[in-house]
């Protein structure tokens, strides 16, 4: 597994209300999502996962990181929608969730990455999202971006295990 | 917290409180030293000693020789019940000498 | 003494001292006193009293040296056994569990429980009375001025001579001589000490840490050999430790001497003074070495004495050969190594790092094409496995070490619940991962308890049903297809459909009407919820359902199955697999992705030739067999020109086909867990790391047996059967 140019970020919650905070821009299917940078652990090229015979598509298979087998959420079929086709831009972005034995990792698959933005606290706005057809509870916020708005997810509830355990097949 | 305090009195008397243990003894000893080279005796008062290990008594003996060696005399000016225990069990009550009189300069 | 230092290894062995000493108490009430299980309960009693004694346990002291007392009577023979009395020892024991709690908790200053402490030491001292023994005051040490000695002590000395040269660095691992000493006059009576300070530096070099006195100590104590070699059993590696009994021969003086030459004059001094030997053989001995020191041969003392014909030659002999007894039971203890289990842990680790390096090199010489190296290679395959088996072995252990606190907790339910319970243990010899022990020990003592509770009737009862009036409850352990399996066998009610049905729907975990098999019945226990939170279990304090247990057993990637008869009794069963670490493989291939059968699940291998859709059976040299196409039942897509092959995997006594599409050969797998989110996954338990990086899975052959026994009885009325042509073996 090569790892991008970003690298691995430091942990933490994100500095909130006061000054600025970062975000990783991604994209799933042809919309861009924001993940809160203190979500992320790291990103990977997605270089093949190992599929789960009979496991739901929402958390199709597992990766090899460094020795540990993690496992991987598509997050496309995390939103109810068709998975995407995995191209050269296809990226696991390595998250954390919290499991029955503690907090491990947990690769998300996206369509691409694109950036780490750094916004200034006035720009993120809790409107409601219209359209997306996402759950509410999936979305944290919203970025109020030069080009339009753009959906913060909310982590702790798109990766929450308890859920995810019992997705559907 | 300080287990032990050393200080010293008018009339040159170290005096010690709190414990004599291993962890104690680093800086007794550098004190004991000082002392030994500036007075002409030495002067211990252990009455308020309230516990002794082995390491603490390997200083006394140790400071007990380094003066004979420099011809000076070593007067404790009292033990504690702690200090007497220990130098009774291992026996060094004769060798260490035991507690003169009050010896005021 | 520094209590951090110490206190896990005082923590393990207080408790495997108190595992020995209610052992013992429970040997003696089920068959009656003996000397040898009185003489076990008063060891551990005493053993513990002096290591708390070391660290001024006070608490621990305390009580042991009253429970001592009075295990001291029944030793003697001036008190007998009866029930009562057994049932005081063994709340004792329980109380000092509790204070060995304490210990490991830091709160060892506190006593935990007040009042039990307050009731059982007057119960104790009750015991006590009751046969008017007074406990001696120990007497206090006389201070003795150095020269000169007591002329009396000249004559035959009565004393345990012990000496001590403590290594410099004991004050570093948090022990302090001192502390060594006070134990010793605890012991008896101190009737000389001398403090040799030959080895104590100048002032301005004295080193607050290293420890450089020595002591020559004259006791007078009742205590035992092994119980003064024990007190300084902690420091026994580094420093010199001398023990001489009393009235032991001139010669192992002697020796004394010769072997501390430091001292030799002043302890010359010293044991003619203790009247160990006299002025003359004294200087008679030394000046003979003297004289032979140049000679060709340097003569021990001890030797020199005997060719002088100053002592005889079975005195010497028996010197020796005490020496010699010493020096075995150090081999003997040596036998045994203690080793923290997190350094075992870091081992099985790079033995995994080191299974999965192997096999990456045997891929990458595969493709280099090189004999040479494969078979170089194939060579250290071996070898690595032979370190894994070591590796995994030294994490085995007796199932039997959690099988050991059943007799008491049986005996306590029983008793609490008026039930006569006669439990048997079998194959407590059976070893399973060290891991799992521990984890193990809940869930079976939840099973037992509900045996016990719910499973065996109370005396009338059974009497009322033509059994016997006690029950029988059984514990058994054995290894079967690469598993562990441990069974809780009872004859009591045995569980029965109807009743467990009906509690169900009023519990409204399943619909009035619903058809269910037995099997689907007894699998209802297991629903949180079924049980009520009426069934505490006094043992952990808190409910814990039949679900919980599951949930247990299902971590440690087991399974539980049930058992009943109504009416005459129930088993349950756990079903473990001996190691969570590493496996012997099998790998196949089913379009792009590998799996890993578990290969002392796999019989053998052959083509295989038509697969017709609907087939759940073929035909292997004349018996139908069973099989499932596994690209099938995993809906797996890409396309396989190659033919496949069968593979027959047993479980159990069954056996069945698994058809895939290329066979790989076999390999270690390290075993990573799949995780959480694929703990619902039936076909696959775990998972692998390959070579090449890439994750492998690992079948779950129980379950894909089942599967395709099940699919065999419910496939199409016709069975058709396919003929093989080719048949190939390949079992490694």
């Amino acid at each position: 597994m090569t790892q991008l140019a970003i690298s691995a970020l430091p942990s933490g919650e994100p500095t909130a209300e006061l000054g600025s905070t970062q975000y990783l821009t991604v994209l799933v299917g042809d919309e861009v999502f924001a993940l809160p940078i203190g979500s992320v652990r790291e990103v990977l090229e997605f270089s093949g996962m190992t599929a789960v015979p009979t496991a739901s598509p929402v958390v199709p298979g597992v990766v090899n990181l460094r020795g540990a087998v993690v496992p991987v959420l598509q997050l496309s079929a995390r939103f109810g929608r068709a998975a995407s086709e995995i191209s050269r831009r296809t990226c696991i972005v390595v998250a954390e969730a919290l499991f029955d034995d503690g907090v491990q990792p947990i690769g998300v698959i996206v369509d691409a990455v694109r950036e780490a933005i750094e916004v200034e606290a006035n720009r993120i706005e809790s409107r409601p999202p219209f359209g997306s057809g996402i759950r509410a509870d999936f979305v944290s916020g919203l970025l109020r971006l030069q080009n339009g708005f753009v959906v913060v997810l909310d982590m702790k509830n798109v990766l929450s295990v308890p859920e995810l355990e019992h997705a559907a097949i | 917290m300080v287990l032990c305090t050393c200080s010293e009195s008018n009339s040159g008397t170290l005096v010690i409180f709190g414990e004599i243990t291993i962890t104690d003894v680093a800086e007794l000893k550098a004190l004991f030293l000082q002392h030994l080279h500036s007075k002409e005796a030495v002067q211990l008062d252990l009455l308020n000693v309230t516990k002794l290990d082995t390491s603490g008594v390997q200083l006394m003996l140790a400071l007990r020789r380094a003066a004979a060696e420099l011809g000076k005399p070593v007067h404790w000016l009292g033990y504690s019940l702690a200090v007497e225990e220990v130098l009774n069990l291992l026996n060094l009550a004769e060798e260490l000498g035991g507690p003169a009189a009050v010896v005021w300069s | 003494m520094d209590l951090s230092l110490a206190r896990s290894g005082l923590v393990q062995e207080a408790r495997e001292l108190l595992r020995d000493m209610e052992k013992a108490l429970l040997e003696i009430e089920a068959q009656g006193s003996s000397p040898e299980t009185i003489n076990a309960v008063f060891r551990a009693a005493h053993t513990i009293k002096g290591s708390a004694g070391l660290f001024g346990l006070t608490l621990i002291v305390g009580f042991t040296q009253l429970l001592e007392s009075v295990l001291d009577l029944v030793r003697s023979g001036r008190r007998a056994v009866d029930d009562a009395f057994m049932t005081t020892m063994l709340d004792c024991a329980d109380y000092l569990d509790l204070l060995v709690d304490a210990i490991e908790q830091g709160t060892e200053s506190v006593d935990p429980e007040p009042t039990l402490r307050h009731a059982l030491m007057a119960k104790l001292r009750v015991l006590l009375a009751a046969n008017s023994i007074s406990i001696v005051p120990v007497t206090p040490t006389k201070l003795l001025p150095r020269k000169g000695l007591r002329p009396s002590l000249r004559s035959e000395l009565a004393h345990w001579h012990i000496s001590l040269r403590f290594s410099p660095e004991v004050m570093k691992r948090g022990m302090d001589p001192l502390s060594f000493i006070v134990y010793l006059r605890s012991l008896g009576e101190i009737v000389y000490l001398h403090t040799l300070t030959s080895d104590l530096p100048p002032l301005e070099k004295l080193d607050p840490e290293l420890s450089c006195l020595g002591f020559e100590v004259g006791l007078s104590t009742s205590s035992d050999q092994e119980t003064l070699e024990r007190a300084f059993e902690i420091v026994r590696e580094e420093s010199e430790i001398r023990i001489l009994p009393p009235r032991s021969s001139v010669a192992e003086y002697l020796r004394l001497i010769e072997d501390l030459p430091n001292d030799q004059q002043l302890l010359g001094e010293i044991l003619v003074a203790a009247g160990a030997l006299n002025e003359e053989q004294l200087h008679e001995a030394l000046l003979l070495q003297q004289s032979l020191k140049s000679g060709p041969q340097r003569l021990r003392l001890g030797e020199v004495l005997v060719q002088q014909e100053l002592v005889p030659e079975k005195v010497v002999a028996a010197a020796l050969s005490k020496q010699q007894q010493v020096d075995e039971r150090k081999v003997q203890e040596q036998r045994i190594v203690k080793v923290e289990a997190s350094k075992l842990d870091l081992l099985i680790n790079l033995v995994g790092e080191l299974v999965i390096a192997s096999e990456g090199a045997r891929t990458t010489a595969a493709r280099a094409k090189s004999t040479e190296l494969v078979e170089a290679l194939a060579k250290m395959k071996g070898l690595v496995e032979n370190v894994r088996d070591s590796a995994l072995n030294m994490r085995m252990t007796p199932i039997g070490d959690v099988f050991q606190r059943f007799p008491r907790v049986v005996r306590d339910v029983a008793k609490e619940l008026d039930k006569q319970i006669q439990l048997s243990i079998s194959g407590a010899e059976a070893e399973l991962d060290k891991s799992m022990v521990d984890r193990l020990a809940d869930p079976l003592l939840h099973i037992v308890r509900n045996a016990i509770d719910h499973g065996i009737e109370p005396v009338a009862e059974r009497i009322a049903r033509g059994k016997a009036a006690q029950g029988n409850l059984r514990l058994h352990a054995y290894h079967e297809s690469g598993c562990i399996v441990v069974e809780v066998s009872d004859d009591g009610r045995g569980l029965d459909p109807e009743r467990i049905r009906e509690k169900a729907v009023e519990r409204g975990l399943v619909a009035a009407n619903a058809q269910l098999s037995t099997g689907e019945i007894y699998q209802l226990l297991f629903l949180p919820g079924f049980s009520t939170a009426s069934q505490v279990t006094h043992l952990s304090g808190r409910g814990v359902g039949m679900d919980v247990v599951k949930r247990n057993v299902e971590q440690l990637r087991g399974e539980i199955e049930l058992e009943s008869d109504v009416g005459h009794g129930t088993t349950m069963r756990i079903r473990l697999p001996l190691t969570l670490a590493i496996i012997d493989g099998f790998q196949v291939a089913i379009g792009r992705t590998v799996f890993v059968i578990p290969l002392d699940a796999v019989v053998e291998c052959v083509d295989m030739v038509t697969a017709q859709a609907s087939q759940n059976i073929i035909n292997l040299r004349g018996s139908p067999l069973p099989y499932l196409r596994l690209r099938d039942v995993f809906g797996i897509a890409e396309a396989n020109n190659q033919r496949e092959s069968l593979v027959v995997v047993s479980y159990g006594q069954q056996r069945v086909g698994l058809v895939v599409d290329r066979l790989l050969g076999d390999s270690q797998a390290v075993i990573k867990p799949l995780g959480q989110l694929f703990r619902g996954i039936k076909a696959v338990s775990s998972s692998t790391i390959l070579g090449d990086g890439s994750v492998a899975l690992i079948l779950d052959v129980h379950a894909l047996v089942a599967t395709a026994l099940n699919a065999a009885h419910m496939g199409p009325a016709r069975r058709e059967t396919t003929q093989l042509v080719d048949e190939r073996k390949e079992a490694s």
